[in-house]
């Protein structure tokens, strides 16, 4: 009699439990995505009076120009050429490569230039491959001194040490008049493949 | 033998009687009764670091309808598809060709958060970032009566989260349930 009354008890709690469950209910959705090949570079610095001197030559400036590269897809680059930039002068650059006479007063380009085109180098960091050693030499096509790593350390927000500058300068490199420099605008330009 | 006769037209008596107690349970039981539907997917959703966080209020909706108050709609990631424990609340790595996920899958770095938008009949709360744990993101007081609830999702992404190739992407199903409070 015992063993029945805990039987029946027994199934009244169950019974109970189930009275003072709620029904549930439950649905679900898929969501699938991958983010879009993006690339993003920012020139840090810039060159100002460089004191070319051709008994020191070449100069070489390695610390005034940083790149902060930002890219999530592996196996970036980053290439570099002379755009021949109008800038805010009525008339383009002429002689790509090369630091060409600049009229600070009107802003517009001469046509004296310096007899050897500019260099630029990029050093090797983790998760970039540089060109350390062999800088390019700067024309008006993109040629490319960085490529991120093909996995997944090539992915993230970069910022370079210091790009190096190359100029050589001889004797024939005239020096200019006043209200007048040497001057150049490196355009970097960042691929995602 | 007449102890044994009587002990089974007890046992006999019993069986109606438990018929009974049981049926009155589950009258109760079905007293109180949820219904979700959901409509919708997120397919291939372009996620931009520039634009982050990325937003998703137009793809996937609720259509709840009960009979009781106050009911509660709760989400979570319920790591369907043997998704990575690891992994909850953040889209992870998958394979289109083989339809798993992948071994050690890239995992986007952030949760992704869910919200329900506001309506009448119920009130939300602010977005949850979604993990394997239910979280309440609708408090429903409209009875008999189907109500729509459009979802919001937001992803943040940054540039370590890689861009996938061929057939990889990152996928999570997002698990709603409902119930009462």
């Amino acid at each position: 009699m015992k063993t029945k009354l805990l039987i029946i008890a027994g199934l009244l709690v169950i019974a109970f439990a189930v009275m003072i469950t709620p029904v549930m209910a439950g649905n679900t959705a898929t969501v699938t995505a991958n983010p879009s090949k993006v690339i993003s570079v920012t020139v840090n610095g810039g060159i100002t009076n460089w004191a070319l001197d051709p008994t020191n030559s070449p100069k070489i400036d390695a610390s005034d120009v940083t790149l902060t590269v930002s890219s999530n897809d592996p196996g970036w680059t980053v290439a570099v050429k002379d755009a021949l930039d109008q800038d805010t002068g009525s008339n383009s650059k002429p002689n790509a490569g090369y630091l060409v006479d600049y009229n600070t007063n009107t802003n517009l380009w001469g046509t004296t230039h310096l007899g050897s085109p500019l260099k630029v180098e990029s050093a090797s960091v983790t998760g970039i491959t540089g060109n350390p050693g062999s800088p390019v030499i700067l024309s008006n096509t993109d040629q490319t001194i960085e490529t991120g790593a093909s996995d997944s350390t090539g992915t993230g927000t970069f910022t370079t040490t210091p790009l190096t500058f190359t100029q050589p300068v001889a004797y024939t490199d005239q020096v200019l008049g006043s209200n007048h420099v040497y001057r150049i605008i490196v355009t970097f330009t960042g691929t995602a493949t | 033998m007449k102890n044994y006769s009587r002990k089974f037209r007890r046992m006999i008596f019993s069986v109606p009687l438990f018929l009974v107690l049981t049926f009155i349970c589950v009258s109760q039981a079905s007293a109180s009764t949820i219904s979700i539907d959901e409509s919708g997917t997120i397919n291939n959703w372009a996620l931009n670091p520039v634009t982050s966080p990325n937003n998703d209020a137009s793809s996937i909706s609720l259509t709840v309808q009960s009979d009781t108050q106050p009911w509660y709609v709760k989400v979570n990631d319920a790591l369907d598809g043997n998704k990575p424990e690891s992994s909850a609340g953040h889209l992870a790595e998958w394979n289109t060709t083989s339809s798993s996920y992948v071994t050690n899958p890239h995992v986007l770095t952030n949760n992704m958060n869910v919200a329900a938008s506001a309506g009448s009949g119920y009130s939300v709360g602010s977005a949850i970032s979604l993990s394997n744990t239910n979280q309440n993101i609708v408090t429903g007081s409209v009875i008999n009566t189907p109500v729509t609830i459009p979802i919001n999702v937001s992803q943040q992404v940054i540039y370590s989260d890689m861009h996938l190739t061929n057939d990889r992407v990152y996928r999570l199903v997002v698990t709603f349930s409902g119930g009462f409070s």
